[in-house]
């Protein structure tokens, strides 16, 4: 067993338009440990996103080696990809992406209709993970009923509700002000501190790296690491 | 005002250009108001068609007189007798010194269907020269008539083509006596068409029916004879017939089934129309959602609602005006001279073909330019109250 | 919360757009619940005639009469049961368009060809006893309003009395219920020698023999026995099984299953398109929750099963509304439909076929959506903005 979260070896992005191949990143390597929070900046083009879905195993590689646990990711087929999301990646978006026709608990309880639990059992995993982000007396509302944050809060409880091991952010501070943007960070340092998530955020954000304990910068496919002092 | 005028044809303009944004939505609206369109006007080429058979077989300066009671030619009867009397009567035309009176038979026999291959009734009328001569428009296409007192033929060109074995030189049996197709004739596609006629004598010999008729035709000598005619009939008491003039007989024959076909076709149409009419809604509904930023921009710089309305309107009416269009000419090109029988109150086959006119093409454009202004309303009036700061606004 | 109702929330999502697809689907299935509906009473006398069951006429044509003597000498051949005359009576009651299906014949053999006609004891002898008694059916005495023991006067399109009148007398001994078989249910029918003894031609004759076989299995041969026994008579026959002969009949009134299909089918090809295109819209409008719901760990295949679960709940609840209004209304206007077309009703297998259209509908319409949701590429989703 590897400590390490996921494990990126000689891996390669590219994709043909037209009759061009672009590059993303080549060659690239990256060593995310557990209970790491990772912030990876860099100018819009870099691949930040492109890296964050491969992370994700929403998008494939072009060659090299993800692994998770140890495990290869990357040659997964698309059910078992499913799965392998399902149990140990949660997704957070710049738009929260929270279905509208679903109540914030309804939108919270989603990935835990790919889970075996029975329905009392979805439901307290539901409660939880909205006290969690200070949510629980909005259980009932739907997202046009909430702020932009209180949303981006429901999404981060979708996110945990089945307790996967990674949080996946991409902007998750992009579309909030301030005040609501830090309150977002908190939570996200929170769950790293408090409950061992790995957390990785692709972000234009400052302050959300502030919160991070190390970030990356990606320019060109390439990482120039600073840790960040403590 | 002006400025309406064109700030509505700019949008319209407009719309319509964008249709091919959505091109399989817009498609489907114009396909099922098409599909409606043909439905109701094949049914109404129908009607149109059977109705014309029946109605253009009748001249109005011919007396038909029937048993009175009989609503149709099979149901009557008349004598010889009666024949000779009513030949006397005030208002019957003569030639030569004769009276133009045919007393003729009616019986049915069976013909085989090249359809479906089953019996059908057909109308075997026995009739003579002077008979046939009251028939206006009587065309021999084929061979000839048949001799008097022989088993001779000759046949409705309807006949020919809708059963088997009515070709000139065919010959079929009828109980016990056998009989030749000498001739076809045609008659303007009316329901004559659909008959069998030989010499009145031999009918009646080979249906065991000496010295009685159907029914008893004459010329009158002009239309307005017909009054003295009836009269006369109704003053003596060895006739009891019913006169009527051949034209009103055929328009009562051709009410009860014309009618009834007519009476089944509009319901239909409209209620398919009513389901066409939702999915004109549906696809104008869908075009103003998809075009509320470019409705927002056109408002906020000065375009009004109500060019906005039209402008919705005008889409809705050039989708359901296509499609229409296309239906007419489909059902035009598929229906019009398709030819079909149906059972008659002689209780016999009457052959017609289906009759696409302008007036029936204008009937179904009408229907569909009333899904397309109902389905164009609805959404056009949204389209006016789309709220300018909230669609542009977002994202 | 489930997968079901997720389901229902993407249906209910835009409330408009789903009652107007449901009024297509409805519409469409309203048609075909009525109209194949009529189409079993056009065909109910060839569906319900007994397989043993044959009909002899004139070979000319039906009008055409045979002599009365015919009845007994066709009873005397071997592996024929019994056999009844029935001549066509033309009759109508008070308007000449009110007009019945009206046959002379002989009760006792009518009631052994038609065994399955139970008439109440008393009905049964009042009926065989009285030579000016008639039997009813059921459709008819409730359309004219007519009941046991009334004297009912009917004229005749066809004959006249000797005394120079066209009506008759008739009491109402008997009246016919039988559901399965809607024309027994629609006859009138009167005795031949009462018949016989009152018009003015046509006297022992008769317009068709009706007779039943020991078993289906002869009626091949036993028709072509029959009308070999009569041919070179001047009154030939051609004999055929009811059910071919009620065929031919309904025939000459017109392709009705052509107009029906042709007319049913259209309707489809309309909602076909109408929903089809909805639902690929609908689809695509929801492609970045899609790519959302994949990337939270539900596959293609579950993403394709909620699309199709959701274009087959619109189909079959559309479905169900128009079979529903179609059962409803033919049930509310049963009594007028039944004097006009006997026999028109919704069975069990109009209801099924029905049924199985909206599966196919509703597989058909989502096939499209399903098929691109399976395929969806999360990234291109996230990325469609």
């Amino acid at each position: 067993m590897s400590d390490f979260s996921f494990q990126l070896r000689k891996v390669s992005k590219r994709f043909v338009k037209g009759k061009e191949t672009i590059t993303i990143f080549d060659n690239l390597d990256l060593d995310i440990p557990a209970q790491d929070y990772v912030a990876i900046m860099g100018p819009s083009g870099s691949g930040k996103t492109t890296l964050l879905n491969v992370l994700g195993g929403i998008d494939q590689v072009t060659s090299g080696e993800v692994l998770f646990n140890g495990q290869r990711v990357d040659t997964l087929n698309e059910g078992q990809l499913s799965r392998w999301r399902a149990a140990n990646v949660g997704f957070i978006f710049q738009f929260y992406n929270l279905m509208p026709v679903l109540t914030a608990a309804q939108n919270v309880e989603l990935p835990l209709l790919l889970t075996k639990l029975g329905s009392k059992d979805r439901r307290r995993h539901v409660a939880t993970a909205l006290d969690l982000v200070g949510l629980g007396d909005r259980s009932k509302h739907y997202p046009r009923e909430m702020s932009g944050g209180q949303q981006q809060r429901v999404a981060i409880a979708r996110a945990i509700v089945s307790d996967p091991k990674v949080l996946l952010c991409d902007e998750p501070t992009g579309d909030l002000d301030r005040t609501t943007a830090d309150e977002v960070l908190e939570i996200l340092a929170l769950l790293n501190r408090e409950h061992s998530k790995t957390v990785i955020v692709v972000t234009h954000d400052p302050e959300a790296a502030n919160h991070a304990k190390r970030t990356l910068h990606l320019n060109k496919g390439i990482f120039v690491e600073r840790t960040k002092l403590a | 005002m002006a400025t309406f005028g064109r700030q509505s044809i700019a949008i319209a303009g407009m719309n319509i250009r964008s249709i091919p944004q959505r091109l399989w939505m817009s498609l489907s609206t114009v396909v099922a108001i098409a599909l409606v369109v043909a439905v109701l006007l094949s049914f109404l080429a129908m009607a149109n068609g059977f109705r014309k058979a029946q109605a253009s077989a009748g001249a109005a300066d011919i007396a038909i007189l029937m048993r009175d009671g009989a609503s149709s030619e099979i149901n009557s009867v008349a004598s010889r007798d009666q024949a000779a009397l009513v030949g006397e009567m005030t208002g019957v035309a003569r030639a030569g010194g004769k009276p133009l009176i045919s007393a003729e038979l009616f019986v049915i026999v069976d013909g085989t269907s090249r359809s479906n291959g089953l019996r059908g009734n057909l109308p075997l009328r026995g009739i003579t020269p002077t008979g046939i001569a009251l028939r206006h428009g009587i065309r021999i296409t084929e061979g000839r008539v048949f001799q008097p007192g022989t088993n001779e033929l000759v046949v409705g060109r309807a006949v020919v083509r809708e059963f088997v074995g009515f070709e000139v030189g065919k010959t079929l049996r009828l109980g016990q006596s056998t009989w030749t197709v000498v001739g076809v004739f045609e008659d303007g596609g009316t329901v004559r068409e659909s008959e069998l006629w030989a010499d009145a004598g031999v009918v009646q010999s080979a249906f065991d029916r000496q010295n009685f008729f159907q029914t008893i035709r004459v010329r009158l000598t002009s239309p307005a004879a017909l009054p003295a005619l009836k009269a006369a009939v109704a003053a003596d008491p060895r006739v009891q017939l019913l006169a009527q003039s051949e034209a009103d007989y055929f328009a009562e024959q051709a009410k009860a089934s014309g009618g009834l076909i007519q009476a089944l076709g509009w319901p239909l149409a409209i209620i398919m129309a009513i389901g066409a009419l939702a999915g004109a809604l549906n696809t104008m509904y869908s075009s103003v959602a998809t075009r509320g930023t470019e409705i927002a921009t056109l408002r906020a710089i000065g375009f009004g609602g109500f060019p906005t309305f039209v402008g919705t309107l005008a889409e809705a009416l050039f989708l359901s005006v296509v499609g229409g269009l296309v239906g007419v000419v489909a059902a035009s090109l598929i229906f019009q001279g398709f030819s079909a029988k149906t059972l008659s109150a002689n209780f016999t086959q009457v052959i017609f073909t289906f009759q696409v006119t302008p007036g029936l093409c204008v009937t179904a454009l009408i229907l569909a330019t009333v899904v397309g202004l109902i389905g164009g309303f609805f959404p056009a009036i949204r389209a006016a109250r789309l709220p300018i700061v909230g669609m542009l606004g977002d994202q | 919360m489930n997968h079901a109702l997720l389901v229902t929330k993407n249906i209910g999502r835009r409330k408009l757009r789903t009652v107007l697809l449901l009024i297509a689907i409805f519409i469409a299935f309203l048609l075909f619940g009525a109209l194949e509906s009529f189409l079993q009473g056009f065909n109910a006398g060839q569906n319900s005639a007994a397989a043993d069951r044959l009909v002899t006429v004139n070979k000319i044509n039906f009008t055409v009469p045979l002599p009365i003597s015919y009845v007994d000498r066709i009873r005397d051949l071997p592996g024929i049961t019994h056999a009844t005359s029935q001549s066509f009576f033309g009759g109508f009651y008070q308007d000449p368009k009110n007009f019945l299906l009206m046959f002379a014949t002989d009760p006792q053999a009518y009631l052994q060809v038609y065994p399955k006609i139970v008439l109440p004891p008393e009905q049964r002898t009042a009926w065989l006893n009285d030579r000016r008694g008639i039997a009813v059916g059921r459709i008819v005495a409730n359309k004219n309003h007519w009941k046991i023991g009334d004297h009912i006067p009917i004229s005749s399109s066809i004959f006249s009395r000797a005394d120079g009148s066209h009506s008759w007398d008739f009491n109402l001994d008997a009246i016919i219920n039988l559901p399965e078989d809607s024309q027994r249910e629609s006859v009138v029918l009167m005795h031949h020698k009462y018949f016989d003894e009152t018009v003015t031609f046509a006297r022992d004759t008769t317009s068709m023999i009706v007779f039943t076989t020991a078993s289906p299995k002869l009626n091949d041969s036993i028709e072509k026995q029959v009308d070999a026994m009569f041919a070179n008579s001047p009154y030939e026959t051609s004999t055929d099984t009811a059910a071919a002969f009620n065929k031919a009949f309904v025939a000459q009134v017109g392709n009705i299953a052509l107009i029906v299909t042709l007319v049913v089918s259209t309707a489809f090809a309309a909602i076909l398109l109408i929903v089809g295109n909805t639902m690929v819209m609908a689809i695509r409008e929801r492609t970045r929750e899609i790519g959302v719901l994949k990337t939270l760990g539900f596959s293609g295949p579950v993403i394709s099963a909620q699309i199709l679960a959701e274009s087959m709940l619109l189909a079959l609840f559309g479905a169900a509304l128009g079979l529903g209004t179609a059962w409803l209304a033919l049930a509310a206007t049963r009594r007028y439909l039944e004097a006009l077309i006997p026999g028109v009703h919704m069975t069990g297998a109009i209801l099924a076929a029905g049924l199985g259209w909206a599966i196919v509908l509703g597989l058909v319409t989502g096939a499209v959506p399903a098929w691109s949701g399976l395929r969806l590429r999360i990234v291109s989703a996230l990325g469609r903005r």
